[in-house]
């Protein structure tokens, strides 16, 4: 059945099949999930050999959007909700909910590459309804800031020579009224980062 | 958001005229709050990834202003302000600093409440509300209108105009220096107590600048700086010794009215460690050049491209110079 099942779909992608065929192949399709996941496989599978992949597939974007859940900050994430115990109804609802969500992903992956080529900035990708939950994630970070929630480019600590330590002690001291940044500069005295890591001595 | 961009097309039609009064108004109240009032609280500093805390005391009484810093991470370094007088003390360093803040005439004005002569080279824009350290803030974002400057974003008291917390934006509007205030109290009376030093400074050594060490007259110096970008003047040229040399510094000072950038020049002598190419922390940007057996240093809180910019154009006036 499956390997006969393998020939229809090969067919079916080809445009090999008559009108009769192609409406058995789409109900079998229908009725049964697994023979539809091995349909998407096939689909994708083809698509790649033919280089037909739109650039919206966007490989690095899972990466991404792990980045961006790792430099989320933790005061964004949801408290953990733990008030009613998980009974087997609820259990078997979640599980549902989360077939659904990644069925959703595939028929709409699969509707993406199969129809809507147009459809190929990641952006475009990230309004899918699915996929917006992750981009969600990355405009939240974008804006709402938080302190300590900006990455700072490693050089900004490493290459500042500690021999000018007494030129930005000096014109912090000079130059502190000149502006409009009240007490910033005695701020930078006091926090310039130690020369030496044998040095807090007190 | 439709109000700032209403704004901000006001301000491009109008450009300098359209400024926000309100805007102004508040930062002016801003320096006059940041002056005149007695507070202390806690300030959290945030630069290069680290995070560190300092305790801050403001006193201002009929006699001036008292303002005193202290680290509550590593090193207590400390800053101890009384009118001009600015000394730090730097365990780390086993030393201590004491130097006096110069004024002169141009730079009294430009120290003025007033902010309207930086709108030629930054938009000055309402933010709405928010909330820093318990207390009701407006927010005010000032974006450069070049790259010759960073930006700023100002979270104000509303109810007094202090600055409550301040972030130091680059071009692209990430915050290279975050301080911002968790706690903070106006008082009516801070007891000088608040105001003495805490760190044991005995054994440190003391540098003290020369008070006697006259402002150089500009028609002295030998140096010129060719090249400052629009809207940035110098304000102050002395001569003074940084603290690991007896020979003084010619130091001039330029602002724009909201950043400043220090150039220093001194004579090599000897054989002594050249500072040459750019270097940077967070907001502070340094580039050094060797000219005539001089090291050049500028330093300011500006982008890199200022500072370099400025350093490659300092030259020996020719009555003076061997070039």
């Amino acid at each position: 059945m499956t390997n006969q099942f393998d020939e229809r779909i090969s067919s079916l992608l080809d445009g090999e099949l008559d009108e009769q065929e192609r409406h058995q192949t789409l109900t079998a399709l229908e009725k049964n999930p697994e023979l539809r996941n091995r349909w998407e496989r096939y689909h994708l599978a083809s698509d790649a050999i033919r280089h037909n992949l739109p650039a919206g597939i966007d490989t690095g974007f899972s990466a991404r959007v792990m980045q961006a859940l790792e430099a989320e900050p933790t005061v964004l994430a949801p408290p953990p909700v733990k008030a009613v115990p998980p009974t087997p109804i609820t259990k078997r609802l979640a599980g549902v909910a989360v077939a659904a969500s990644v069925a959703a992903v595939a028929v709409l992956g699969v509707q993406t590459l199969n129809r809507d080529t147009s459809l190929s900035s990641p952006q475009q990708m990230a309004q899918l309804p699915v996929v917006n939950m992750a981009s969600q994630a990355v405009v939240q970070v974008a804006e709402n800031p938080v302190i300590l929630s900006q990455p700072i480019p490693a050089q900004t600590v490493r290459h500042f020579d500690p021999s000018l330590n007494k030129y930005l002690v000096d014109h912090s001291q000079q130059a502190a009224r000149a502006g409009i940044q009240g007490v910033m500069p005695y701020a930078r005295i006091v926090a310039y980062p130690a020369g030496n890591p044998q040095e807090p001595r007190q | 958001m439709k109000r700032s961009l209403f704004f901000l097309a006001a301000c491009l039609h109008l450009g300098v005229a359209g400024a926000d009064d309100d805007v102004m108004a508040a930062l002016g109240r801003m320096q006059e709050a940041v002056q005149r009032l007695n507070y202390q609280g806690t300030l959290v500093y945030f630069q290069g990834g680290q995070v560190q805390s300092m305790h801050i005391v403001h006193k201002a009484d009929d006699k001036g202003e008292y303002e005193r810093l202290v680290n509550l991470n590593g090193p207590a370094r400390e800053v101890i302000r009384s009118n001009n007088v600015v000394t730090c003390y730097m365990p780390d360093h086993k030393s201590v600093l004491v130097g006096e803040r110069q004024y002169n005439n141009v730079l009294s004005k430009l120290v003025s409440n007033d902010f309207s002569a930086s709108m030629n080279y930054y938009q000055f824009q309402a933010e709405g509300l928010d909330r820093v350290a318990g207390l009701a803030a407006r927010r005010v974002l000032i974006k450069p209108r070049d790259t010759f400057r960073y930006g700023y974003r100002l979270w104000l008291d509303r109810s007094n105009g202090l600055l409550l917390k301040s972030d130091l934006l680059a071009a692209d509007g990430q915050a290279l220096e975050q301080a911002m205030f968790a706690d903070i109290t106006v008082v009516d009376h801070i007891p000088d107590a608040m105001l003495a030093p805490t760190t044991a400074s005995e054994g440190f050594a003391w540098f003290k600048q020369d008070k006697s060490a006259a402002p150089a007259q500009a028609e002295q110096s030998a140096w010129r700086i060719d090249h400052l970008p629009d809207g940035f003047a110098i304000t102050s040229r002395f001569h003074h010794p940084l603290p690991d040399s007896d020979a003084p510094a010619e130091h001039l000072i330029a602002t724009d009215g909201l950043a400043s950038v220090s150039v220093y020049i001194e004579k090599l002598t000897g054989n002594p460690k050249r500072f040459v190419g750019g270097s940077t922390m967070g907001a502070m940007n340094a580039y050094g050049t060797v000219v005539d057996d001089h090291q050049i240093t500028v330093i300011g809180e500006v982008p890199g491209g200022t500072v370099e910019m400025i350093a490659r154009s300092v030259t020996q006036a020719p009555k003076g110079g061997k070039r």
